[in-house]
């Protein structure tokens, strides 16, 4: 026999989790989860602990004393994923759209506040219709109580942000607070004013997803940093990314034997580098080479593909890995790989990540487009990341590493802790066609026929190319710290990373203040 | 057996003697202690690794001009960037997949490839070797299939 007491109780809690069946059944018509079957799949069986199930709105105007649900339309709790503490914020479409009012975003920001006092990630699952319109200025505080607590837990516990539905207009703000948004094909789209009002004020015609979905998001805005077939490969994806991430910023991210030997040598890595210097070739081949074998998890692996930033481990240890890509672009820097590039090493730099660059580009992409897009804007939050950055930073040198663009990839001169250059490396002020063209324009000009002129600029480039684009000079003054056979760098990386996994800023003194301003 | 532990930043040297029930005696710097090993954690395991979707067709208008240029049209293969082409390596009537390289281009003193980006056939080549094109300047024209 059941007390009363305890009877009422069950009835409430069954309440609760009930929800709205025809809603669900609408849900997955859709071909989503809700809010609760998401939460399952994510966290560990039998520790999730739910808080604030019976929290309701408090509004009254336009019928809503009418329409009220437990829990506000948002599922929030703690529970372990993989093994690990994180707090998950999951908001319930089934109840009014998921539309966030003052009590609904109440919890959101309460368990924010959870998180940070116990130090563990958050995951935020978005799937709501925005703001809830009959609450006013209420849903208002309510989003920017969000924010607030977006900024507050920035760089001290790892913010995931999964769409797995609209977010629109001040909704999306939360996600981009975040460190890494997660996107669902075909059932998610986020932007800040949608197709009605576009047409309204511009005349463009757009359906939703043309607009704000995974793929624009991923490809061209850099909005979304991963992509998801569905409901489920996007909480995998969220798995796989807390595996790599410490709980907080005052831990040591995670180590997980991996049993890949140490002391492995691939000698196809000294065979990757084509060996004329036109020619390109793909970084990926090089990093699947490096790192323990299979363990590389690319990050927007659509969105400026000259560049590729993501996790991977070295002999067990968690580490970023920033490279330029020669097979897109030829690997150039531009306005988007820029950003890509700073963003993902003030991440890093924030989690007690190693960071690990592969360089090998051309320069700064050339054209009106970049400069009046400002490029000298965007190319400077790479100097500011990697200079800021504390962590241990390890530099491999490939091939062409030329003017800024060699001083932005992760340069000594910017505190990396070693740098090792291939034989193929060319560390120079500028490439030798263009260094000819100025040092030996007299010469040049003297030349009579333009044919003549081309055979001289290839002598005086070849002889430029033998003298300075190599990596002797830059090791001569100690900017490199040695030059290795290309299939050495993987027992030699796991090396440094164990010599410098203790690293103590020593170099620079670093004055106290409240934080830079980074050129954003 | 000598050891190096990490406490913190700071790491030790100890020596450890196993003294037989799991139980061991733990020296260091000088001080020396009894330890019970009551439970062995289990060595983490390495997670399912999941991976971010393939983007092979995305379902978006084509790019924006970014300079005074007529949109692409929808099914062609544009020039990711200003240069010269080198190399056409199709012709109307091949069929391509998403990773064919098209042709090459010769920018930043590089000889860039340039894939087909899709799946289709090759319905008309619109350069040959020796053209300056523009970024966004279309190249190949595709038919979907």
């Amino acid at each position: 026999m059941v007390r009363k007491e305890i009877e009422i109780l069950r009835k409430l809690r069954e309440q609760a989790i009930r929800g709205d069946p025809a809603a669900i059944e609408k849900q997955h018509a859709k071909g989503k989860l809700t809010a609760r079957e998401r939460i399952e799949l994510l966290v560990d069986p039998g520790t999730f602990v739910e808080f604030d199930m019976f929290v309701k709105h408090r509004a009254t105007e336009f019928g809503m004393d009418k329409r009220v649900a437990l829990g506000d339309g948002v599922v929030t709790g703690w529970g372990k994923i993989n093994g690990r503490p994180a707090v998950v914020i999951a908001q319930d479409f089934t109840f009014m759209g998921g539309s966030l009012g003052e009590m609904h975003a109440a919890k959101i920001v309460k368990a924010m506040q959870y998180a940070l006092e116990a130090g563990v990630p958050i995951v935020f699952l978005n799937d709501s219709g925005g703001a809830r319109i009959q609450e006013g200025v209420d849903a208002l505080k309510g989003y920017g109580e969000i924010f607030y607590m977006n900024v507050m837990a920035s760089g001290v516990v790892p913010q995931i942000a999964a769409i797995m539905g609209p977010c629109a207009g001040g909704a999306v703000y939360s996600p981009a607070l975040m460190d890494f948004v997660i996107m669902t094909k075909r059932t998610s789209f986020a932007f800040i004013t949608g197709p009605r009002v576009v047409k309204a004020v511009t005349g463009e015609d757009v359906d939703e997803f043309s607009l704000g979905g995974a793929e624009v998001h991923a490809t061209r805005s850099g909005v979304a940093h991963l992509v998801a077939e569905d409901d489920k490969h996007a909480i995998e994806l969220i798995k796989t990314l807390l595996s790599y991430l410490p709980l907080n910023n005052a831990e040591d991210p995670p180590y997980i034997p991996t049993g890949d030997d140490p002391e492995r040598r691939d000698p196809e890595l000294d065979n990757v580098v084509p060996e004329d210097p036109a020619k390109v070739y793909d970084v990926h081949e090089v990093i699947e080479r490096v790192f323990d074998t299979g363990t590389f998890f690319e990050i927007m692996p659509h969105f400026a593909p000259n560049a590729v930033i993501g996790f991977a481990r070295l002999n067990g240890r968690s580490v970023c890995v920033v490279a330029n890509n020669p097979a897109h672009l030829g690997g150039v820097l531009d306005i988007d790989s820029s950003d890509k590039i700073a963003r993902f090493v003030m991440f890093c730099d924030s989690f007690n990540l190693p960071i690990i660059t592969f360089v090998d580009t051309p320069g700064y992409l050339p054209g009106v487009a970049q400069e009046h897009g400002g490029i000298i804007r965007h190319g400077a939050k790479v100097l500011y990341a990697y200079s800021e950055a504390t962590v241990p930073k390890l530099t491999v040198i490939m091939r062409k590493a030329y003017g800024g663009a060699y001083i932005a990839m992760g340069s000594k001169h910017l505190g990396a802790d070693f740098v090792i250059a291939w034989p193929t490396a060319e560390i120079a002020v500028m490439g030798p066609e263009g260094a000819a063209e100025i040092i030996w324009r007299k010469e040049l000009a003297q030349a009579k026929t333009p044919e003549e002129r081309a055979e001289l600029l290839k002598k005086f480039a070849s002889e430029y190319r033998e003298k300075f684009a190599n990596p002797y000079v830059a090791a001569s003054r100690g900017y490199v710290d040695v030059v290795i056979e290309p299939s050495e760098t993987r027992p030699l990386l796991i090396k440094a990373l164990e010599f410098f996994y203790t690293k103590r800023e020593v170099r620079n003194i670093r004055i106290p203040k409240k934080h830079g301003i980074p050129p954003v | 057996m000598r050891v190096r532990v990490r406490v913190g930043d700071r790491v030790y040297e100890a020596e450890v003697t196993d003294l037989g029930g799991g139980r061991y005696r733990v020296e260091v710097g000088g001080q020396s202690i009894e330890v019970e090993i009551s439970e062995e954690i289990a060595a983490p395991q390495l997670p399912r690794i999941a991976r971010s979707a393939p983007i092979t067709t995305p379902s978006i208008p084509p790019q924006v001009a970014t300079q005074a240029q007529q949109p692409a049209p929808e099914n062609a293969v544009v020039a990711p960037i200003s240069g010269k082409v080198v190399r056409v390596l199709v012709k109307p009537g091949d069929v391509v997949e998403p990773s064919t390289v098209v042709l090459t281009l010769e920018s930043m003193k590089m000889e860039l490839e340039v894939r087909a980006g899709r799946k289709g056939r090759v319905r008309e080549v619109l350069v040959k070797p020796g053209d300056s094109v523009r970024t966004g300047q279309p190249l190949v024209t595709l038919v979907p299939g």
